[in-house]
């Protein structure tokens, strides 16, 4: 628990608006480091004197990174590469771009990229800068071509914070010429957003305390009126709200009486948030862990997903001696500096915002009116037909990689091998002829869930190998599980002529329901993690009209 | 005034160096002021002071006596 104390008293220096570089060098934090990575450093200019507040800021979020740092080589070769969880490529192209006019550096740094991908299968973050916006345009569109290669720009990201990037005094005495002030703010920028949203699972949700933390004041002693909206939490509501147009869910945990709740959000026109934003709503005068519990089953997901947002220290302590793995934030008096502290949590922050992201909190809603439509009905297949359900597949959609990728490393209960794919994984067995990644799309009279499963497979001889299946819990508990698995499974097993097909199995700490959804399908064990089961013997779909349900391929 | 001066330098070489600096010290006895604690001293001090030294004040700020010298110059 000192870990997090620690945390706790250090969160105003680490995350407040203007950095003190010397207070950070008095900050102690252990290095717990529950998440062990390895992050290959590709450069030709200075990355260590970073490393101190990339370290730092990584240990906050309980991240404990071995940074391989290659030499000084302007021609990045990559040599002696080996396995890593992120590729970072740090470069100053000020040298390179004395040599050669900008269009041929562009064009030889988009074959160093393509030269890494070929060797690495990890994210790659190139970190670097132009002397104008056009041209740091023109490297993202260079990234954004590649499978899995993200642009951490550093130019426009000083820019937007007014901060001089570099300082050519250093040139000589450090090996960089990035500044002072930017060194410490992009180290923040790289260990709580660029690479954690690469590598670590996302926080899906935020649950916030109410009292002393939404506003200042106790609504139960200060009463409705009473309780005080000041800037800072303004700025606090404002960015949750944020957060959930995002795709994030919001939840409310707090100790009151809901009927002083619900009028709190009612009365209250000031606050920016209201009552209805929140996707679970947790009021009563029982434990908070317990409150986190109902959260995670509610929202369909785990509690190590939630980041959990209390005035109370000894609230957030007590919770983590039940959920050890939840993510926690101690909300500060000065709420502004909440929002700041939540915002830069590892996992919060995205790359991209897919649409299937900003579906999430429109599908769970979604959910509710599904379970009231089912309690109306006695038979199941009535049901279904009432929902009116579609099913979409696709066959490799790159369009769709990143969904892909994403659900791949986000699902956790269905999921029957773990294989947690990266893009350029997914990417290349999409262009491998034996193997197929179908994706596909779900969506009823009540929502469209976008991509809600995929599976991959691969053809040897005659079996068909699936490697993986996963399913979002969004899709599930419709009674269709059965229906978006088996037809997808069919149809590969008439593409390719297989006798067999062999399932990989791997079980892990939450995928129990795969697990039994596999058990059910009565296989024989052919060798350790793997089940073999006969082509025949595959349930095939036959009654989707019985039941209202379309289905198409494209 | 330099006394006052040379008191910041001493707190800000002791954080940073993370070991126990008085009027003596100097790159050449402190074993953990390395190039790289060298640069990071020198922002400490740009922040603190609200100054900005030039390469050839850097190049000479090697102990805490030629630090608190070219504090005071800047500051005058």
């Amino acid at each position: 628990m000192e870990y997090y104390l620690q945390r706790h008293d250090c969160q105003h220096l680490l995350f407040s608006k203007k950095v003190d570089r010397l207070q950070l060098n008095k900050v102690l934090l252990s290095d717990r480091g529950d998440k062990r990575l390895v992050v290959n450093v590709w450069r030709n200019h200075n990355i260590e004197s970073l490393l101190p507040y990339l370290n730092l800021y990584s240990q906050y979020g309980n991240i404990g990174i071995e940074w391989k740092i290659g030499d000084y080589d302007d021609s990045f070769s990559f040599i002696d590469i080996q396995k890593a969880d992120a590729e970072i490529l740090w470069i100053d192209a000020s040298r390179l771009l004395e040599k050669v006019d900008f269009d041929e550096w562009l064009r030889w740094l988009a074959s160093r990229l393509q030269a890494l991908r070929k060797l690495s299968t990890a994210p790659i973050l190139l970190a670097t800068w132009s002397d104008q916006t056009q041209k740091n345009e023109l490297i993202r569109n260079v990234c954004e071509r590649m499978v899995g290669v993200y642009f951490a720009d550093m130019g426009s990201f000083c820019d937007d914070n007014n901060l001089e990037l570099l300082d050519k005094r250093l040139k000589d005495l450090t090996g960089t010429l990035i500044s002072n002030a930017a060194q410490v703010l992009i180290a923040r920028e790289m260990a709580c957003k660029w690479l954690p949203a690469l590598i670590l699972p996302p926080i899906k949700a935020v649950a916030v305390d109410l009292d002393n933390t939404l506003h200042n004041g106790v609504l139960g002693e200060d009463g409705i009126g009473g309780v005080i909206l000041t800037e800072g939490h303004k700025i606090l509501q404002r960015s949750l709200k944020n957060h959930q147009s995002n795709g994030v869910f919001l939840a409310l945990v707090s100790k009151n009486e809901m009927s002083d709740v619900r009028e709190l959000f009612m009365r209250r026109d000031d606050y920016l948030l209201r009552l209805e934003d929140f996707s679970s709503v947790q009021v009563s005068w029982g434990e908070k862990s317990d409150a986190l519990k109902r959260i995670a089953e509610e929202l369909r997901i785990s509690p190590n997903s939630i980041l959990f947002v209390d005035d109370n220290p000894g609230e957030l302590i007590a919770v983590l001696q039940s959920l050890s793995n939840l993510k926690t934030v101690f909300a500060e008096e000065d709420a502004e500096l909440t929002a700041r502290v939540i915002d830069y949590y590892p996992g919060l922050w995205r790359w991209k915002v897919t649409e299937d992201d900003l579906k999430r909190v429109n599908d769970l809603k979604a959910n509710n009116e599904r379970e009231g439509l089912a309690s109306q009905y006695a038979d199941q297949d009535e049901y279904l037909k009432s929902l009116k359900a579609q099913l979409h597949y696709d066959l490799d959609s790159e369009v769709d990689i990143e969904r892909i990728t994403a659900l791949s490393n986000k699902t956790n209960q269905f999921n029957l091998s773990l294989q947690r794919y990266s893009q350029a994984e997914i990417m290349r067995k999409m262009q491998d002829k034996g193997s197929s990644v179908i994706s596909i799309k779900l969506s009823d009279r009540f929502s469209d869930s976008g991509i809600i499963a995929i599976i991959v497979a691969k053809k040897y001889l005659n079996i068909l190998v699936i490697e993986e299946i996963c399913m979002s819990c969004r899709a599930m508990g419709r009674g269709l599980e059965n229906r978006i698995i088996f037809f997808a499974i069919n149809s590969l097993i008439s593409r390719h002529e297989c006798e067999c097909v062999e399932f990989l199995v791997k079980e892990g700490e939450r995928n129990m329901p795969a697990l039994t959804w596999i058990k059910n399908l009565q296989g024989s064990t052919s060798q350790a993690g793997r089940i073999l089961v006969q082509s025949k013997n595959v349930p095939k779909i036959l009654d989707d009209g019985l039941i209202g349900l379309t289905t198409s391929w494209s | 005034m330099s006394n006052q001066i040379e008191k910041k330098v001493i707190d800000i070489l002791s954080t940073i160096l993370k070991t126990d600096i008085g009027v003596d010290s100097s790159k050449i006895n402190t074993s953990s002021w390395d190039s790289l604690k060298n640069i990071e001293i020198i922002f400490a001090l740009e922040d603190t002071f609200g100054l900005s030294f030039s390469i050839g004040q850097i190049e000479k700020m090697i102990s805490v006596k030629t630090i608190t010298v070219e504090i005071e110059k800047n500051e005058t």
